[in-house]
């Protein structure tokens, strides 16, 4: 599994300009993350709505210039680099809606060799159209779907056609953005199953992003949880779901709702008012939600540190 | 307290109608949650609407059944004649509050004016009765909220805002669609304990319709499986999830990620659902049914009472054992 450092992202930082009541705010949407990614590994990244989790991955593929920070792919610096086209090509991304990120007047066989035909890698129509019909039967589809259009398919198959647009040239690393979150659940488990039989095949790195818990359980090894643009706690995926420390992990892992009416959980948890990002507090971001907040947690952010023996970091004074 | 018998949606023209939703029956009793459980088009949003006579004009009609409300069928009534006859109130909130609020009036005038469509009040008294509401469903600070816009609350707080609105005509009957999917899992939770501490303090009953089967097992006394278009399985909320007899019930749960952990691959249900119609014979589920028999592809599937309560609408019923 584990391997040498393929993606090291350093204390990045992305902020956006939003005007509300008037006023001009800086919304700070990454406040210093640092993530490494190993060669075959799947990270997971979780977090609620407008934690940054998406803003991570994105800034990584380069879709969004970051403030400051690194991200390093094998060593070489992507923000500025001379070798922007080589890392694109090896850095690929699965978006969140089906629906929206296939344009509907384009076949599925032009959108799955789009990567490839920007940057030459087809040396004739022939090795084309054998690459997009291998590439659509590794994802589980039929090769006859190149010639088809994304409104005659469903949700399932375009997802396993966003996959498919992002292994042709097969890539290092998949930057998965909520892949399976608006699948329904038995075609999410054929889809999650996939991703897991690629990841194998191809060697390849994932950084999976979701705001589900059990998805990230399945299929990372590894998971970073995000609060309000930082990481609050970084483990072993077993370790953050059987024994969470911080608590926001706790309270998150509490609140999934567990099929299981034996276990009933309704009334029994508290979890407080989510943030908003006009109003950050000088503290740490979770400090007016938390059980535990001390006075320390008002006025000082906590930094994220390495707890105990089993690669556990952890951000929080009270821990 | 609501009983709907043997409900037939249909679309397309009346000489070849296209059912959606066909034979649905359950009941409902004061007080209770029923879960309708079920994946994308299996038609749990369209029952609803049914039930609501809410389904969108033109489109989809009620083409058979009933819906007793307090034994009067009310599938023939607008839902003005309803709102006139007074009696068996219901109301319904939906998956995206942002979208179901206007968004340049102030909240408090919103759940204000709900309130004056049930009751003849002047402003004021609807004012103060929107405040009273607001503290029912536990909305932070109140009386400062009467004054706020849609856009200048969080996700959940819209939600109770909507649930507000629904309790203006002081309901015996709930319908929720989805009302917790686009929350975040802390913020879900909150919501579906609310529901159930109204549903025990307003002694009113709730149609809970969602995908999520984790949502149900927390929420539901009881559940009603369905798939396109038909309820599969009607069991208490225990014998559900402790005992699935339908295959598509059991590959449902099989296929949650949250009961895999740590498992290499996930169990999954091969193929996707048929598309409205496409099933003239036989059982809808069986070209995706692990135990189909030749039967199954030719006969429409029983209705099986397995035990009290606990109904499924298979030949074969699995014996609710353990795994396979």
């Amino acid at each position: 599994m584990s391997g040498d450092v393929i993606l090291d992202v350093r204390d990045l930082k992305v902020s956006f300009s939003a005007r509300r009541s008037g006023r001009k705010y800086r919304v700070q949407a990454v406040d210093g993350v640092s993530l490494s990614l190993a060669e075959g590994e799947v990270l997971g990244i979780v977090g609620e709505s407008g934690c940054g989790k998406t803003t991570v991955g994105r800034s990584i593929v380069g879709l969004l210039a970051p403030d400051s920070g690194a991200i390093r792919f094998k060593g070489a610096d992507m923000i500025g680099g001379t070798r922007l086209h080589e890392m694109r090509l090896n850095v690929r991304m699965v978006f969140q809606d089906p629906y929206a990120s296939l344009n509907p007047r384009r076949t599925i066989g032009d959108a799955v060799a789009e990567a490839g035909d920007i940057n030459g890698f087809f040396k004739s129509p022939a090795e084309r159209g054998a690459a997009i019909a291998a590439t659509l039967t590794a994802v589980g589809l039929d090769p006859s779907f190149a010639a088809r259009y994304p409104y005659e398919l469903s949700g399932g198959q375009r997802q396993r056609v966003g996959i498919a647009r992002a292994i042709l040239p097969t890539p290092s690393i998949i930057i998965a953005d909520e892949p399976v979150s608006a699948l329904d659940v038995s075609v999410q488990a054929q889809v999650l199953n996939l991703m897991m039989d690629l990841r194998e095949e191809l060697g390849l790195s994932m950084l999976f992003i979701s705001h589900d818990l059990g998805v990230i359980g399945q299929i990372s090894s590894r998971v970073a949880v995000m609060y309000m643009g930082r990481i609050v706690e970084q483990a072993t995926t077993r370790t953050v779901l059987d024994h969470p420390l911080h608590p926001y992990t706790r309270s998150l892992v509490a609140a999934i709702p567990k099929p299981d009416p034996t276990k009933r959980i309704l009334g029994m948890i508290e979890t407080g008012e989510p943030p908003s990002q006009f109003n950050q507090p000088r503290g740490c971001a979770y400090a007016p939600r938390c059980p535990i907040a001390s006075d320390r947690c008002l006025v000082d952010a906590p930094e994220l540190r390495l707890v105990g023996t089993d690669g556990r970091s952890l951000a929080c004074h009270n821990v | 307290m609501l009983s709907v018998r043997d409900l037939a949606v249909s679309l397309g023209p009346e000489t070849t109608p296209v059912d959606i939703v066909a034979g649905v029956s359950f009941a409902l009793a004061k007080g209770e949650i029923l879960g309708l459980v079920g994946e994308s088009g299996c038609g749990k949003s369209m029952t609803s609407l049914a039930v609501m006579g809410l389904l969108p004009q033109p489109g989809p009609r009620v083409r058979a059944g009933r819906v007793l409300l307090e034994g009067s069928d009310v599938t023939r009534l607008q839902p003005w004649q309803r709102v006139e006859a007074g009696h068996g109130r219901m109301a319904m909130i939906f998956q995206e509050p942002m979208t179901s609020l206007n968004p340049v009036r102030r909240i408090g005038d919103q759940i204000a004016e709900a309130v004056q469509v049930h009751e003849r009040i002047s402003g004021a008294p609807a004012l103060s009765r929107a405040r009273e509401l607001l503290e029912l469903v536990r909305m932070p600070d109140p009386g400062m909220q009467l004054s706020a816009y849609p856009h200048q609350l969080s996700g959940g707080q819209r939600q109770r805002v909507m649930i507000a609105i629904a309790l203006a005509c002081r309901p015996q009957i709930l319908i929720a669609d989805e009302p917790t999917t686009a929350l975040d899992v802390t913020i879900q939770v909150q919501i579906l304990g609310l529901l159930r501490e109204l549903c025990n303090r307003l002694d009113m009953a709730i149609l809970f319709i969602t995908h999520d089967m984790g949502v149900i097992a927390q929420l539901a006394d009881r559940v009603a499986v369905m798939y396109a278009g038909r309820i599969v399985e009607t069991a208490p909320v225990d014998a559900l999830f402790g005992r699935p007899r339908h295959h598509y019930t059991r590959g449902l749960m099989d296929c949650m990620p949250s009961r895999n952990s740590g498992a290499r691959r996930l169990p999954t249900i091969p193929g996707q659902p048929p598309a409205p119609g496409s099933v003239t014979a036989g059982c809808a589920f069986a070209s995706r049914c692990a135990s189909v028999r030749e039967v199954c592809r030719v006969a429409a599937p029983p209705h099986t009472s397995v035990s009290q309560g606990h109904e499924v609408l298979c030949a074969f019923p699995l014996d609710g054992g353990s795994s396979p």
